[in-house]
């Protein structure tokens, strides 16, 4: 006991002086991808200016994208709104006007759930699609065999895809609002003492242009983020099949954290101008 | 003419290449052997630019790769074909497109006719079918593969081709399939070749010259006869291995 209380000191020192490293270690690995996010940021805003080269690309990652989103966007909006205006109603029952319930269902969809909702969705769908695809041609040398025949990876891979997200993100923003809303409507209608006319106005006395603009400009920027951070993760890719599964695993938590902090800067800055 | 000069690169501590130089004449093959994890792959990435050296140079056609510029390294690179060790195919494209990608940097500028044509042309060289040009990479097999894989590394009319392990993980026939491709290639098409192999019976059946990197250095470099015939025992070692290994212990 004696002996394994005079150890406790060294043990501690010796824990205290990793603290140092471990900190310096994570100072130069933050420096590392913000001076490789910068770079390749800079590649594809260069790349973009030769849609010759991608467009081809671009459209089957627009269909991709946009067409094969919709079944998963249209079901978690519709859950989404009906869960919002239920819980809202249970809340504002015998409180509140009831038709508060169409003002709060909208509010909630057109600012925060549609975009932040579809965006969190497609994490997982677009975004881990990508770090997988590309990591997986990472390490299958497919990427090494485009620079080898005279092709820019960021402009074939990056670029499309990018582009894509950032374009494709926001009507399916409007599609998760409209079925948010719909959904969030008849659940009201369902299960509460409002009537549709009640809804309505409830709806209309919060809606303004703004919202929805909004929404779009938040869906544009989530959508190039998820990609971007796809891409760039994917293209970092080591290893087999275990790197492709770091990969991915990656891709989702750090594009989830990368849509929260969006969202959180996005509301002081969009409401700032609205 | 690919001159590799004084060429070194290091991975953290492990020292991977040690001032290498050779040089491979017009419209000859060489075969590079070495203990696997000796940096052939790596040697051979530095000629068309995928890995940058810490030290030397490697100089195509009297353009050195290390202080190229963009365009003149894709220029290189549309000169020199690579076969990849896996086949490298992109999986998303069809064999067709796949080859057409080897064609030119911007794509094929042919007329769509002439396109076809051309990728039918080079599945005739790698006795492929010219219906395969519309499966996809996953519906071949892994021989298929590596000959598509140099379809599309000639498909350009490169003067240079780089087989990285072209005949590993085959059964010996497809092996012996793709080995006569490349002595055909260098025959009919006259390209300038280096094969990174560990396949010595095959080697031997097309290439001119041998190099032998071990412990990043080049440890031999000459005729194939002289490689036969080497008293060096790290050579022998290689040349016959069984009995040597039984030796040296």
């Amino acid at each position: 006991m004696a002996e394994t209380t005079s150890q406790m000191p060294a043990k501690a020192g010796a824990l205290l002086s990793r603290v140092p490293a471990a900190i310096g270690g994570s100072i130069i690995t933050i420096l590392h991808h913000s001076a490789g996010l910068t770079l390749v940021t800079f590649h594809t805003v260069v790349a973009m200016a030769r849609p010759r080269r991608y467009y081809r690309a671009l459209l089957t990652q627009m269909y991709d994208m946009g067409i094969g989103s919709i079944p998963v966007v249209v079901l978690v909006a519709a859950l989404a709104g009906a869960v919002t205006s239920q819980q809202s109603g249970y809340q504002f029952t015998g409180t509140v006007p009831i038709w508060v319930i169409g003002s709060v269902v909208a509010a909630s969809v057109l600012t925060e759930l549609g975009p932040l909702v579809t965006a969190l969705v497609l994490v997982g769908r677009i975004g881990a699609r990508i770090g997988a695809e590309l990591g997986t041609m990472v390490v299958t040398e497919q990427v090494d065999a485009l620079r080898a025949v005279g092709r820019d990876p960021v402009e074939q891979l990056v670029v499309p895809r990018v582009l894509a997200g950032t374009l494709m993100l926001p009507p399916l923003v409007v599609l998760a609002d409209f079925v948010g809303i719909a959904s969030g409507w008849f659940g009201a209608l369902l299960t509460l003492p409002i009537t549709s006319a009640e809804f309505i106005y409830g709806v209309r006395t919060y809606f303004h242009d703004f919202a929805l603009w909004f929404g779009l400009i938040k869906a544009a920027v989530f959508g190039a983020t998820i990609t971007f951070i796809g891409c760039y993760v994917g293209l970092r890719a080591t290893g087999g099949a275990e790197g492709v599964g770091r990969t991915t695993t990656s891709v989702v938590v750090s594009g989830t954290v990368a849509i929260m902090f969006w969202d959180a800067v996005l509301a002081r800055l969009l409401k700032a101008f609205g | 003419m690919i001159d590799i000069i004084g060429l070194s690169k290091s991975f953290g501590d492990n020292v991977v290449l040690d001032d290498v130089s050779f040089s491979v004449r017009e419209g000859g093959t060489l075969a590079l052997f070495g203990p696997s994890g000796t940096g052939k792959s790596v040697l051979l990435k530095h000629i068309i630019g995928l890995i940058e050296p810490d030290e030397g140079d490697v100089v195509v056609d009297g353009v050195s790769i290390t202080n190229a510029n963009r365009r003149e390294l894709n220029q290189v690179r549309q000169r020199v074909g690579y076969v990849f060790q896996g086949a490298a195919l992109f999986d998303s494209l069809s064999v067709g497109e796949n080859i057409q990608l080897g064609m030119d940097v911007d794509g094929c500028r042919l007329k769509k006719k002439e396109c076809e044509e051309r990728v039918a042309e080079c599945l005739h060289l790698v006795n492929l079918h010219p219906s395969v040009a519309d499966l996809y990479p996953i519906e071949l097999s892994g021989g298929m593969q590596k000959r598509v894989a140099i379809a599309r590394a000639f498909a350009g009319h490169q003067r240079y081709l780089l087989y990285d392990e072209p005949t590993t993980g085959l059964d010996p026939e497809n092996a012996f399939i793709i080995t006569n491709l490349i002595d055909h290639l260098r025959e009919e098409i006259g390209v300038t070749s280096i094969m990174v192999t560990h396949d010595l019976d095959n080697a031997f059946l097309v290439a001119d010259r041998i190099a032998l990197l071990y412990e990043g250095k080049i440890r031999f470099k000459g005729p194939v006869d002289e490689f036969r015939e080497s008293v060096d025992p790290i050579v022998r070692r290689f040349v016959n291995p069984s009995v040597e290994t039984i030796h040296a212990a």
